[in-house]
């Protein structure tokens, strides 16, 4: 589906996105939404800064795999992944997950399942700039 | 055979490039790959041993013994973090 899944480096507007998978389908009675935005402190770190690094080209093709997957595995109508890149601000946007379905369980599920398996799958790594010096993060909780 | 290796956030700065091409033999695997380039890239050679690293081919996760071909795409990639 076109522009359901996206790398950028712009910001996005949720609402705007949920309208997007809402115009897929009036059989939609739920849609559940994740979003991650960045913190401005970790392990005790002031964080000035993060910096989003990914794999163009595979990032892109794992993230469509991504999707394709849970609209097999969930019982779902639409699904949209966002991710961010390039230098985000403590309070900023990072990544955007819709998932729509006839019934909030499964919306619920897929939503779930997708964040947790782009942390595993998708080839983007983080890195911290905080007051303390720049890091890169190798662990997804 | 040439091999254009692609190298990531810690390990793009710890090599100190992100790409490279290494000559490599027909039918090399991927661990031979591997053991050339800790011979290249002495700084990766620690992480390298503790396995500490995906390795891509053409886009696409690979195993030690898939063999490789010429003007394969090998992509060195840390854990990743994003979300």
């Amino acid at each position: 589906m076109k522009e359901m899944v996206r790398i950028q480096k712009e910001d996005f507007s949720m609402d705007e996105e949920v309208k997007k998978v809402m115009a897929s389908s009036k059989s939609i009675g739920g849609v559940a939404t994740f979003l991650g935005t960045a913190r401005d402190i970790s392990k005790g770190k002031d964080i000035e800064l993060l910096s989003f690094e990914h794999y163009h080209g595979m990032a892109e093709k794992k993230l469509s795999e991504l999707r394709d997957e849970m609209m097999d595995s969930y019982d779902i109508i639409e699904l949209s992944i966002i991710h961010r890149v390039g230098e985000i601000k403590p309070g900023e946007n990072i990544v955007l997950i819709v998932a729509a379905a006839r019934h909030r369980a499964a919306a619920f599920d897929a939503c779930e399942a997708c964040i947790d398996e782009l942390k595993r799958v998708v080839p983007i790594w983080k890195k911290e700039t905080t007051t303390d010096g720049d890091y890169w993060v190798e662990e997804h909780p | 055979m040439k091999i254009r290796l692609r190298l990531f956030a810690n390990l793009k700065e710890l090599a100190g490039t992100e790409a490279l091409d290494l000559e490599m033999k027909e039918g090399d695997d991927v661990e031979a790959l591997i053991s050339t380039i800790s011979s290249e890239l002495p700084a990766l050679r620690e992480i390298l041993e503790k396995r500490a690293v995906f390795i891509s081919v053409n886009q696409e996760m690979a195993k030690d013994k898939d063999t490789l071909s010429e003007g394969d795409e090998v992509g060195l990639l840390p854990p990743f973090s994003g979300g």
